[in-house]
């Protein structure tokens, strides 16, 4: 099991574990980051800023929560798709 | 899959992204999709009204969070105190003409929103509700007074009236209406400062239908002055590539800054009370000039591709890209809703379900990209409809 998991985990960029491992890895960075609040430092898009928290720190909370956010709605299922084409795309170039 | 040539690996992974990319991003507007068309037919109150207007009901309830909230906008702009409490006024008096069982309510509210702003003013002068620099230097027109204060008053004392008459609240209005009339007829197109100055058409054009509104309630007519404005504005304040009304300019009429959908959404709006075409015909020239659609999302630009402004506390933040301001976007779902403009309020909702991180509790609606004059901003633009209706039936044809 441990071996199955390293070998995931090392898989190359362009296979589709190593798409899948991305995918998952972003979706547990947002899955942390609203965990740990910083859905609450968006209110920086409007300008307003949660009070007692420096300014600079409220924009990079902004910024990540927003990264990992658009990630997991755009690119996490873009490499879950990639990643079921590319197997497919695999097998057939295999039979061929 | 480890033994195929490295080359062709990448070739088929960066085939399978780019299909997968095709495949996936036409539809993502699918999950967020919002049909603002029941919104638009809806005579009574939605469920996304009612999910809004509880959390405003929860802050004027409670004196702590509301402090809070006021603290975090005044933090950055004093004015969006100010105007959140209009946009939740001008809420509130449609939801009670919307629905019967909320008057009581609305009016209560409505009610200790302008005590405690008229407090303030009066305490603190009007500047409490301006940014700092309405201080830097004296206003043309003494005694000062700005036309930003004054207009929104008057809007929110002539909807409570209109909803149900208060007399404590008339000598309020015609005093106010008096202050408008005055300041714009000193000026030689008819506008008055908001801050040293400068006009705005944001606040000019809200006088002119808290005018309109105060005829109906009154009997006055300020239908000369709206006439002659109009004509001035045609004239002067017309942004010639794009046809769109400029935003600020000085009393004597030199534009200071061009057309910015953080203005002109919402003129159009309130010119609906004061030149039905005119309004339509800035409503149509906006649309076409700051709507951009992106794979089924609707924005707002804050300036036409043609006029580029300079990003200032009005524009607030401009995404790179994709171009989209989001304070021009959320007054752009007042203009939509004001129109009738199905399609473009649809895109505009979804957007927001996608972007502005929707959270719902306890049947209170709030998002958290938004702070509480956006959320005032939004819920006014799911009830609007009946108040205007209201004072075109009182003004007659």
């Amino acid at each position: 099991m441990k071996n199955r998991l390293k070998a995931w985990l090392k898989a190359p960029l362009f296979s589709p574990a190593g798409f899948l491992v991305r995918a998952t890895g972003l979706a547990l960075a947002h899955a942390v980051l609203s965990i740990c609040g910083l859905r609450e430092f968006t209110s920086v898009l409007s300008l307003t800023y949660p009070e007692g928290i420096p300014r600079n720190l409220s924009l990079l909370f902004c910024l990540l929560y927003m990264l990992t956010y658009f990630s997991f709605i755009l690119i996490v299922p873009i490499l879950g798709v990639a990643a079921g084409l590319l197997a497919l795309a695999s097998r057939f170039w295999k039979r061929a | 899959m480890a033994q195929e040539p490295r080359l062709r690996r990448m070739l088929l992974g960066g085939a399978s992204l780019l299909a997968a990319a095709l495949l996936w991003i036409p539809f993502v507007h699918l999950f967020f999709a919002v049909d603002a068309a029941p919104l638009l037919r809806n005579p009574g109150l939605s469920p996304l009204a009612r999910e809004l207007a509880a959390r405003h009901l929860d802050l004027w309830a409670d004196p702590g969070k509301r402090e809070v909230e006021r603290q975090r906008m005044r933090g950055s702009n004093a004015e969006w105190d100010f105007m959140g409490r209009t946009f939740l006024v001008l809420a509130l008096a449609n939801m009670a003409l919307r629905d019967p069982a909320m008057k009581t309510e609305s009016l209560t509210v409505i009610d200790r929103i302008l005590e405690e702003t008229l407090r303030l003013e009066a305490e603190r002068g009007f500047t409490h509700f301006l940014m700092g620099y309405a201080k830097a230097r004296p206003y043309r027109r003494q005694p000062a007074r700005s036309q930003f204060v004054d207009s929104e008053i008057a809007l929110m004392l002539a909807a409570r009236r209109i909803v149900e008459e208060k007399q404590a609240w008339k000598g309020a209005l015609t005093e106010r209406v008096g202050f408008m009339v005055e300041g714009m007829k000193a000026g030689p197109i008819l506008s008055a400062e908001s801050y040293p100055d400068e006009c705005w058409t944001f606040d000019n054009a809200n006088a002119l239908a808290a005018l309109r509104m105060a005829d109906a309630l009154d009997g006055s007519d300020h239908r000369e002055l709206c006439r002659a404005w109009v004509a001035c504005a045609r004239g002067k304040l017309i942004h010639r590539k794009t046809g769109i009304l400029s935003s600020e300019y000085t009393m004597p009429g030199s534009v200071l800054a061009g057309p910015e959908g953080s203005t002109v959404w919402m003129a159009a709006h309130a010119l609906q009370l004061v030149d039905e075409p005119f309004a339509r015909e800035q409503y149509d020239r906006a649309r076409a000039e700051l709507r951009r659609r992106i794979c089924g999302f609707d924005v707002s630009r804050e300036w036409p591709v043609s006029a580029r402004g300079r990003v200032d506390i009005d524009s607030g933040l401009v995404i790179p890209v994709i171009d989209a301001s989001p304070a021009a976007s959320g007054l752009a779902l007042m203009g939509a809703a004001a129109f009738g403009d199905s399609d473009f309020l649809s895109g505009l909702l979804t957007s927001l379900e996608m972007a502005a991180f929707p959270a719902r509790k306890d049947g209170r609606l709030r998002y958290h990209a938004s702070n509480q004059v956006g959320d005032a901003a939004l819920l006014y633009a799911t009830v609007l409809g009946p108040l205007w209706a209201e004072v075109k039936r009182r003004n007659g044809p």
